[in-house]
């Protein structure tokens, strides 16, 4: 799978740690931090979860060209 | 108060890890049945509570997965669909297997020489008269019933579904 890097650049955008993004949607720094690597596919709920958090849709943040 | 956190991931992390403690128990309690019986010799009260742990949790998991609907759901794709046929051959073959076995056995522990071979298709006539029919009735009925049963269970789900939608 590949790195989600628009991910990392999004919460970097609003100055979040994986740390402060995993607190907001309710999961482990681990499990921010293995979606970014790409070696976690993370369910629906979850990616609404950091879109919200993120001001983000799920197009900008999930959909591979 | 701090938030308890339930984390997909980690969740499904744990069921794997669950599932993988289920088989191990299955395999303890098989280990534990071959060494008792190789140690004491067949005795059936010592080996109940394995019977109840391996019966039990198998049998647990078998009426959730038809309760859930997910029996048939599975079977539902075409490719791994269990049909009557495959399950019918399958009780056959078993019971053809015993009958082998029982006439083999027979024809060494009963029989003089020259009989063998007619205690051997003696009890091997019997037996297959007996457990082919019984076997693929075994194999096929739960199997019918469970999909049966499961596709209502599913079927009633996605009706919830339906008149929620609705309202």
């Amino acid at each position: 799978m590949m790195k989600n890097l628009k991910l990392k650049a999004a919460r970097a955008e609003k100055d979040l740690s994986q740390a402060d993004l995993a607190e907001i949607v309710g999961v482990a720094r681990q499990t921010i931090g293995l979606i970014e690597l790409g070696k976690y596919n993370p369910t629906l709920n979850l990616c609404i979860a950091i879109c919200k958090a993120l001001d983000k849709t799920l197009n900008d943040l999930f959909w591979i060209d | 108060m701090k938030k308890i956190i339930v984390d997909e991931r980690i969740q499904s992390v744990q069921n794997k890890i669950y599932k993988e403690v289920f088989y191990l128990v299955l395999i303890m309690c098989l280990v534990s049945i071959v060494a008792k019986t190789l140690y004491y010799g067949f005795d059936a009260t010592k080996l109940i509570t394995e019977a109840v742990i391996i019966l039990g949790s198998i049998g647990y998991f078998g009426i959730k997965t038809i309760l859930l609907g997910t029996y048939y759901e599975v079977n539902e794709d075409k490719i791994n669909r269990s049909s009557p046929k495959k399950n019918a051959l399958f009780g056959g073959l078993v019971g053809v297997l015993i009958a082998i076995f029982f006439g083999v056995r027979s024809s060494i522990l009963y029989a003089n020489q020259g009989e063998k071979l007619y205690y051997f298709m003696l009890v091997f006539v019997a037996a297959l008269m007996i457990y082919i029919p019984v076997l693929i009735i075994a194999t096929v009925l739960p199997d019918y019933m469970a999909n049966k049963v499961s596709k209502r269970m599913s079927e009633k789900r996605l009706g919830d579904y339906d008149e929620e939608s609705q309202a």
